[in-house]
């Protein structure tokens, strides 16, 4: 899904308000935009945050670490995290390479292949998940290959996998770009003739240059991958303790009535993607700082 | 020193390019392929997939599979929702985003670093979450629903659901263009004796406008594809609060791949669509993210 | 403290004993390049040398296409026809790492995370040098540079000038066979140019590596280059060292680019020049052209004599009589803007007569005064015909090198 870059906001700090000359006394109507934007919010992202914090622990700390810590749940996060690892790493790769080659790279057909990586963007995750059930399902394109390398890919973990890295493709990709271009050729080509191989040369000085760039594409990767469920319920087959991630857990928890466990997990997938939030907010920032 | 050009001269150096063998830069065709490949296995070869599927027995069927009572009423319910969330976002999002730059208050730190959380949060938990606060067995839901709104397992709650997810685009869309906007043209409207009002609509709306149009495009194509949250919160009944998605779902689950390819092709059809209007606004407007 | 800095001196040359020792070979050299880009030819058959411990500057305006000659010699360009030489061995085929020469770019693409003297060890250490042997060399070449105080610095903390130091000793860190200077002031102010072109002088003296500069500054040129080659739209005009460029241009192209030239058109009778309605005796001059030909007449500014009484020192040759038009003090001489009368030549329309520009040193425009409206004599020193290849439209009169 097309996301907006959040690298100009640097409007929180009340001194930098005042530069830019804020309206310095607060009028009725500036009251009262204020608060309906404040309300607003409070309504739309306080209210959802607390009832879950709510729901996990209105039966006390003890209810919810037993459901966290319990065999399936236990199992789910194991499988979402390798999951998530899995498809950060190939799209870490990957999406350098491509990031790359679209920058730096120039052939017959370029601007259709950008306008691709945006694709998963805007493809609900439904739809990744029945690419993989028709390319490797009953009689799909790809099932004599999968058959051939003996890999179970629909119902299995490798199509998790595949629906996974599907739907976070786009992010590296689109955050290495714009720091890729900014940091330019001049440095690289200073290393070529100083004696450096193009690897040398990209490991030395393009990756410290993209690096801020690229961690914050990677965070958003990992938080794309640790929250899928549409693409993973469709290939899974939801066989619990094999095939299920941890949403995937809440959904059948909430199927099997067992509220407290769906609201548990629920609530430590969020406080996770807090973390990750946090964390691709100081990748953000220090990507910003560097340019 | 000079040196003897006739002594340095070499062999007669053919003008044809290709005469000696030159390295080839095979690093480039390397990455160029790996780069390549990568998405054409990845997206255009599943892409592909579901177009054979979808038009595998022809166009009657495929329209067939679109205009059933279930699959159309599902497309009108996803259709109806993705605008209203569209045309709320526009309006709070843009309110939003005036009232970050233009105001300072406490909290508004706090907010500003809110706005970005349903990026990170899974839509999944996200569904959870409004389950929990307006369920029907909920204070809240209960209070509401004696009062005569569902919202859970009804239209309201697909909405909320959608309002929630999509709720950064436009506000972070819309406030770099007005951090960029000179404060100037505000103050000297003002000095020539316009109201607030006249100078928000006459100053301040038309030069955010495009940046509104991209947000807003936004995030009705990711309300078009919202899966997570919604199968939880819409309760899913063919004919009433079943939405696209939902639907294609339900028809992989009853084993039909051609009515859910069918399905997806029409909304992949319209992200793409989207996605170049996106891009060509972006680039005749230079509206600034990473992401288009 | 200064004897330490001299030893230092001394150790950096030990390093360059090896280069040294290759003195014989250790030449660039240029043959036949020819480059188009998407149809446009940029280059066309451009061939030169740089001896050992030369330095030649290629002058020449934007889009003359120095730029690519240099990407081509670093082999981050690749040429369409041609051979590039360095130290006798062809390179033209082998990738920019393999060949072994030095760029100073012109935003001086240091490394940006890593600290002075990392930049000045990469060279080395992409080559995988013993430990010990980075650190000597780093430290020579930093007190070479005179930034031992700066090497736990990043580039952005240095000046312009301390950067483009760095970008030196990164670059000699390795001994390469030849230092290449992509427009190395350009991102300067006009004081500090100054100053880092005699230290660059000094430095390469040192080191005794051949060096090619690029830039667009004829006064850059002149005091940079051993040897000057002027390129104008690809092709090369005209090389030697700055006096031959200066007091004997080939070309009208390089006449007028390299200082201030007054070009008047001309025909050859008799060992002297028709120009217009004066005549002025050329003997040596002449002697190329056969009589009746069309030439240009070329003299600097400086080569102007000017006398009320008429009298010339001895040396002048008359040409015609001039009216003072403007009379400028520019600094350490006086600039006058002349017209000649008697040389209508073929200017039609305007203003009558064609104007021309003469300088006077201080002492000289001291002792006699001029004002705007004197009726003066006009004599030249020395001047060089240049073949004409009159062009429809062609103005003759005075033309200004860029630079001034």
């Amino acid at each position: 899904m097309p996301f907006p870059d959040t690298s100009h906001y640097e409007t929180a700090r009340p001194e930098m308000a005042t530069q830019r000359g804020k309206t310095a006394r607060l009028g009725f109507v500036e009251v009262t935009l204020i608060a309906i934007a404040v309300l607003y919010a409070a309504v739309l992202l306080v209210g959802p945050l607390a009832a879950i914090v709510w729901g996990a622990f209105a039966g006390g700390f003890g209810l919810f670490w037993e459901q966290v810590t319990s065999p399936d749940a236990l199992s789910a996060l194991k499988l979402t995290l390798a999951l998530s690892v899995g498809a950060t790493l190939v799209n870490t790769v990957f999406g350098t390479c491509v990031a790359w080659v679209l920058v730096r790279d120039d052939f017959w057909g370029k601007r259709f292949v950008n306008g691709l990586v945006d694709l998963p963007f805007a493809v609900s995750p439904v739809i990744a998940g029945l690419m993989v059930l028709l390319l490797f399902g009953r009689a799909g394109w790809l099932t004599p290959l999968s058959d051939a390398l003996d890999l179970k890919m629909v119902f299995a973990w490798p199509g998790m996998l595949l629906a996974t890295a599907f739907v976070s493709l786009p992010f590296v990709v689109r955050e290495v770009m714009p720091v890729l271009a900014q940091a330019g050729t001049e440095q690289e080509h200073a290393a070529y003739t100083m004696g450096a191989t193009p690897w040398q040369a990209f490991r030395h000085i393009t990756l410290p240059s993209i690096r801020w760039g690229l961690l914050y594409g990677v965070s958003l990767t990992f938080a794309r991958s640790i929250g899928e469920f549409g693409a993973v319920l469709v290939v899974s087959g939801g066989v619990s303790g094999l095939t299920e991630t941890a949403t995937l857990f809440i959904y059948r928890s909430l199927d099997d009535r067992n509220n407290v466990g769906a609201y548990s997990i629920a609530a430590a997938l969020a406080a996770v993607s807090f973390v990750i939030l946090l964390a691709m907010e100081f990748f953000r920032k220090r990507s910003h700082d560097m340019h | 020193m000079n040196v003897d050009t006739a002594k340095m001269e070499p062999a007669k150096v053919s003008p044809r390019r290709g005469v000696t063998i030159r390295r080839r830069p095979w690093g480039r065709w390397g990455l160029r392929t790996a780069a390549v490949g990568y998405l054409g296995l990845m997206i255009l070869l599943p892409i592909s997939a579901i177009l054979a599927s979808g038009f595998g027995d022809g166009l009657a069927a495929f329209w067939g599979d679109l205009t059933n009572g279930i699959a159309f009423s599902a497309l009108r319910l996803t259709l109806i929702t993705a605008v209203l969330t569209t045309v709320i976002n526009s309006v709070m999002g843009t309110l939003t985003a005036y009232v970050l730059v233009r105001y300072d208050f406490p909290g508004r730190g706090m907010l500003n670093a809110m706005i970005d959380m349903p990026f990170a949060i899974p839509t999944l938990v996200t569904g959870v979450m409004l389950v929990v606060l307006y369920g029907p067995q909920r204070t809240l839901g209960a209070w509401l629903e004696s009062n005569g709104v569902q919202v859970i397992f009804a239209t309201p709650g697909i909405v909320l659901a959608l309002l929630l997810v999509t709720y950064p685009f436009v506000v972070r869309t819309v406030q770099p263009v007005l951090m960029e906007l000179d404060k100037a043209q505000e103050e000297a409207s003002y000095t020539i004796g316009a109201s607030k009002w006249t100078t928000f609509h006459r100053i301040i709306l038309p030069a955010i406008t495009p940046a509104v149009v991209t947000g807003s495009l936004l995030s009705f194509a990711r309300a078009l594809g919202e899966f997570g949250s919604i199968i939880i919160v819409a309760g899913n009944i063919p004919g009433r609060t079943l939405t696209a998605p939902v639907y294609v779902f339900g028809q992989l689950e009853s084993y039909n791949q051609r009515g859910a390819s069918a399905m997806s092709i029409l909304l992949l059809a319209l992200s793409f669509t989207l996605i170049v209007i996106v891009d060509w606004m972006q680039k005749r407007w230079d509206i600034e993210y990473a992401f288009p | 403290m200064q004897s330490r800095i001299v030893e230092a001196v001394h150790d950096a040359e030990r390093t360059f004993e090896s280069t040294a020792s290759r003195r014989q070979e250790s030449t660039a050299c240029v043959r036949n390049l020819s480059k188009s880009f998407r149809g446009a030819r940029v280059l066309e058959d451009i061939s030169f040398d740089v001896a050992e411990g030369e330095s030649l500057v290629l002058l020449g305006a934007s889009g003359s296409g120095k730029t690519t000659i240099l990407r081509i010699i670093a082999g981050l360009e690749q040429p369409d026809a041609g051979r590039v030489m360095l130290h006798g061995k062809d390179v033209t085929d082998l990738p920019a790492r393999e060949r072994g020469v030095g760029v100073i770019f012109q935003s001086y693409a240091l490394f940006p995370r890593m600290t002075v003297e990392k930049n000045v060890a990469y060279g080395l250490r992409i080559r995988r040098r013993p430990r010990r042997e980075i650190k000597e060399s780093v430290d020579n070449l930093l007190t070479l540079v005179r930034l031992e105080e700066h090497r736990k610095k990043f580039p952005a903390q240095l000046s312009g000038g301390q950067q483009q130091r760095v970008a030196i000793a990164r670059t000699l860190a390795y001994k390469p066979q030849v230092l290449l200077f992509d427009e190395p002031f350009g991102a300067l102010d006009a004081q500090t140019r100054v100053r880092l072109r005699r230290e660059i002088r000094a430095l390469l003296r040192q080191v005794n590596v051949p060096a090619i500069f690029i830039t667009h500054d004829q006064e850059e040129a002149l005091e940079l280059g051993d040897r000057i080659a002027v390129l104008n739209a690809g092709r090369l005009e005209q090389i030697g060292t700055p006096e031959e460029i200066y007091d004997r241009p080939e070309t009208e192209y390089v006449a007028t680019f390299l200082g201030a030239a007054n070009l008047l058109p001309g025909t050859v009778v008799n060992r002297s020049v028709e120009v217009g309605a004066v005549t002025i005796a050329a003997p040596e001059e002449a002697a190329r052209f056969r009589d009746g030909q069309a030439v240009k007449l070329v003299f600097r500014p400086e080569e102007v004599c000017l006398s009320q009484t008429g009298a010339l020192p001895v040396g002048c040759r008359r040409l015609t009589i001039g009216v003072i038009e403007e009379i400028h003090f520019v600094g350490a001489y006086e600039r006058l803007t002349l017209r000649l009368h008697n040389v209508t030549a073929n200017t039609a329309g305007t203003t009558p007569g064609v104007p021309i520009i003469a300088t006077r040193p201080k002492p000289e425009a001291a002792a006699t005064r001029l004002h705007v409206s004197d009726r003066v004599v006009i004599g030249l020193t020395t001047f060089r015909l240049l073949p004409s290849f009159a062009h429809a439209g062609e103005r003759p009169g005075l033309a200004m090198g860029v630079g001034k």
